[in-house]
Formats: structure tokens, C-alpha cells, sequence
């Protein structure tokens, strides 16, 4: 923070050209691995992230099963080679705790009840990393479900807001998460008009942060729209091939 | 009427989970749909099927979920001491217990039960009891039911196995007529081919991926007769 880095260009537009509320290139493609039972790939600016998911299937060692819904397992890891430098492949306490906040901004929209007993796992590998990978692999790995064939009550997605120069941004890129002021990642289901994850790192007032929270959702929307055509177009391959 | 219907599938755009399929002043809520206050809303994706007031989304991929009276190909997953434990290609493994076993008298002070039924033993079972407390129990006590000891297993997705057998079982008629071979199908989505002859399996198995594939797509019936009678659909 104590570095002085220029953010903006003297024309006003970020590190990366993009306007304060555009949203990175984004593509999404689904059902990306053969041996999982769902999976999804994501590429948002520079980020590339992979996610997968296993089940529902027996819940073992038995004692961790619950009677009366399913257990979500979450694995939030980034790959060696997925930062500037080697990263450590053990698992670091930062991609532990993004496990559980991940799992549990997932777990509202998986219908839980219908498969008791039983255990999904997900598995969110980030092999490039340039700022909201835990977004990213949110939006993933709710795709990557919907491609299992598990019932959700709906698709979330997630965009980082923040500040940097005093200006409110949308997709925070590595440089901006590293030297602006405020960080908040936000996840946003459309259909139940409700925030899953909302986290927020830095300082922000009142006003700030219902400003940042309201192009979130923007930003969220124009998310989910991909999200729907990305599935599409995953399950329409079929009908081409006729 | 089929074919219309079949039709109208074709024209239907695919649903995702959330979207919305009706309204609660019209519909009522069937498969892979839930209702949120008026709406009606898919879980899965799919393709939706209006049946009078009742809406369902047809899931492109989908989960066996076991019900009683469920005819089902399994295999022994492990031995355990009152029965066996039977992957019937659900989230659920089935409980196959030695009093559901045809033969009458099993002496275990000399017979283990992994001797009787070893893992990775393919059988045909019904299913006895499933409620969402407890484990599907199977029994294999019943005429067609048993272990499976040649021919081929195959599987395709549970929720196109209606597709595959058809109205009355036209579909599999269809195929066993035309590929000269005896089918079991499962509801679980796995299938045995009653045939030694390689070519026959494979020929089945092609068509098994076109049904997997096109059970959505208008005409499937004659691309399949196409298909089995050496013609490229």
C-alpha cells in the first residue's frame, strides 16, 4: 500500500484499458473433463481456472454423513505454476479458509435434501492467477455442479468491486487488488435476488460500499447471462451433431 | 400425438437451473422443478414437458434415484457380514441381504459371503424397499432376477432409460428385433446385452449413444430402425 503505483492512465481508463465498471474478457466453456461427473473452465482476463466435481456418492468415513441432506467438500487450490512465483503446492491457510467461504456461498443453491447421506465434492484448481480467482472459481465450480446433473435452485455469480484512487471498480485485476484502497467480493444469484459471499477487505463508507455493491450486481448479471449460454451451449453440442 | 409432441420438444429451448418453466396460477410443480412463491423454476437442465397442469424439466443428465418395484443392474461392491453392499449406479449403494438371496440354505459357518457373491459380481435385482432414512434394499428373489454370469453391460444416463424402452416397450422391441439379441435394462441406466458376438454389442451400443444423444430430437425411432438395418440415419 505504501508504494505509489499509477492505476489509472491520464485519460482515465485502468492499468488494463478498461473502464472503471467493465468487466474483464470473459470465457466460459462447460464439460471441459471426460472423467469428472461435472466440470467447467473459466478465462477472466488473465485468470484461468478450472473446476470439478465428484458425486453425490457415499459419504465416507460413514461418521461424517448426515442423515438428513448431503455434505459439501470444497477444495480451493492454486496450481505451482499459477503465480509469478512457485507457489507452495500444500495447501496455504488462505486457500483453506477460501474453501470454506466458497463452500459456503455454494451451499444455499445445492438442494442438499434430496440426496442424504451422501457426500459432492468440488474441486476449484486455479492454474493462473491474476486477481478474484475466488470469483472465478465460484462462477466455475456453480456451473461445473449445474453440469453434474445436481439440482440447484439457481446459478451464482461472483465479481470482485473495489477502490482504488478514490474511484469505485468493477473485476479488480491483480494490480488493483494489490495497491487500491478496498477489495469486495460479491456473489449474486439472480433468481432468489440474494447475496451468497460478501466479503470486504480495506476501507470504504457507507455510501462507497452501497455504490460498489449495486454495480456488483451488475456486473453479477451480465455474469449469469454467459453462465446461461455457456450451459447451453454445452447441451446443445448434441443437437448439432445430428 | 407422439410425434407432435416430439415436435414441440425439438422447438424447446434448453432450461438451466433457475430459469423460469410456468406460473403456480397455471401449473403445478413436477419433476426438476420447485416453485419460489408464483414461479415456477427449473433445478437442472433441461428440456421442459407440460402434461396438463403439471410441469416437468426433462434432465439432460441426471441422477438414478431408487424406487420400489425398480427392476436394476447392479454390482457387488463389498461383502459384509448380513449381506452385500451393490453399487446400483445411484448416489445410494443398495443393500443386497442374505435373506433376499435365492439359494435356500447358505451354511456361513462354511461359506463366507464374499465366496457366495464376489465383488465385482454383475446381477439383476428389484428393488425391495427405499425410503430416504435408509439404504435401497434389493432382492433377487423373483423370475428374471439373479446374478448375471455372460454377456455384455452397457449404461446410459437414468433419465433416458423411458427413452430407451419406449412406449410399451416399442423402443426395445425395436432393438432386440433388429440387432437379434435379448436386452435387460435396468431403470439405473446400465443395460446387459445378452450376446456373445461382438459385432451384435457394438452395433447395440451404437445405438444406445444415438438414443443417449438425440432422445430429444424429432424421428428418433426411425433413425434408430436406420441404423440397425446397416443404413447411416
Amino acid at each position: 500500500m505504501g508504494e505509489s503505483i499509477a492505476l489509472f492512465s491520464e485519460d482515465g481508463k485502468r492499468s488494463d484499458g478498461r473502464g472503471l465498471d467493465e468487466l474483464r474478457p470473459i470465457r466460459i466453456k462447460v464439460g471441459v473433463l471426460s472423467n469428472a461427473q461435472g466440470s467447467a473452465y473459466i478465462e477472466q482476463g488473465r485468470n484461468k481456472i478450472i473446476a470439478a466435481v465428484y458425486g453425490p456418492k457415499e459419504a465416507l468415513p460413514k461418521h461424517i454423513s448426515l442423515p438428513d441432506r448431503c455434505i459439501l467438500r470444497c477444495r480451493y487450490h492454486m496450481a505451482p505454476f499459477s503465480t509469478t512465483e512457485r507457489k507452495s503446492p500444500a495447501p496455504s491457510r488462505r486457500e483453506i479458509e477460501l474453501s470454506m467461504v466458497l463452500r459456503n456461498a455454494l451451499e444455499p443453491l445445492v438442494m442438499t435434501w434430496l440426496f442424504p447421506r451422501t457426500v459432492i465434492d468440488i474441486f476449484i484448481e486455479v492454474l493462473q492467477a491474476d486477481g478474484g480467482t475466488r470469483c472465478a472459481g465460484l462462477t466455475a465450480a456453480v456451473l461445473a455442479l449445474a453440469d453434474a446433473g445436481i439440482p440447484l435452485k439457481g446459478l451464482v455469480a461472483a465479481c470482485a468491486v473495489g477502490k482504488a484512487d478514490g474511484k469505485i471498480l468493477v473485476d479488480l485485476n491483480d494490480l488493483e487488488d494489490k495497491y487500491g484502497e478496498a477489495d469486495m467480493p460479491v456473489a449474486y444469484n439472480p433468481t432468489l435476488d440474494g447475496i451468497t459471499l460478501l466479503q470486504m477487505d480495506g476501507i470504504m463508507s457507507k455510501e462507497e460500499v452501497e455504490q460498489a455493491l449495486s454495480l456488483a450486481i451488475t456486473a453479477t448479471q451480465k455474469m449469469h447471462k454467459m453462465q446461461v449460454d455457456a450451459l447451453r451451449e454445452r447441451f446443445s453440442v448434441q443437437r448439432r451433431e445430428v | 400425438m407422439l410425434r407432435s409432441n416430439e415436435q414441440q420438444q425439438r422447438q424447446r429451448p434448453i432450461v438451466v437451473p433457475g430459469e423460469y418453466v410456468g406460473d403456480s396460477k397455471f401449473h403445478i410443480p413436477g419433476l426438476n422443478v420447485y416453485r419460489l412463491s408464483d414461479r415456477m423454476l427449473a433445478t437442472t437442465v433441461g428440456l421442459v414437458r407440460i402434461d396438463g397442469k403439471r410441469v416437468d424439466v426433462v434432465a439432460l443428465k441426471s441422477f438414478y434415484q431408487p424406487k420400489v418395484g425398480d427392476l436394476v443392474v447392479g454390482i457387488v461392491k463389498e461383502p459384509g457380514t448380513a449381506g452385500w453392499t451393490v453399487d446400483i449406479n445411484s448416489p445410494f449403494l443398495a443393500f443386497l441381504p442374505l435373506s433376499e438371496y435365492p439359494e435356500k440354505r447358505i451354511r456361513l459357518s462354511r461359506d463366507s459371503i464374499g465366496r457366495i457373491l464376489e465383488a465385482g459380481t454383475v446381477l439383476v435385482g428389484l428393488i425391495k424397499d427405499a425410503s430416504i432414512f435408509s439404504s435401497p434394499v434389493i432382492t433377487l428373489k423373483g423370475k428374471g432376477l439373479g446374478v448375471v454370469s455372460n454377456g455384455f453391460l452397457l449404461s446410459i444416463t437414468a433419465s433416458k432409460v423411458p427413452r430407451l424402452i419406449g412406449k410399451k416397450g416399442s423402443m426395445l422391441s425395436t432393438i432386440e428385433k433388429g440387432a437379434n439379441v435379448k436386452l435387460t435394462v435396468g431403470q439405473n441406466g446400465r443395460l446387459i446385452v445378452h450376446s456373445e458376438d461382438l459385432n451384435v454389442v457394438m452395433k447395440v451400443k451404437e445405438v444406445i449413444g444415438m438414443i443417449e444423444k438425440e432422445s430429444h430430437v424429432y424421428g428418433l425411432t426411425e433413425r434408430v430402425e436406420a441404423l440397425l438395418a446397416g443404413r447411416r440415419p
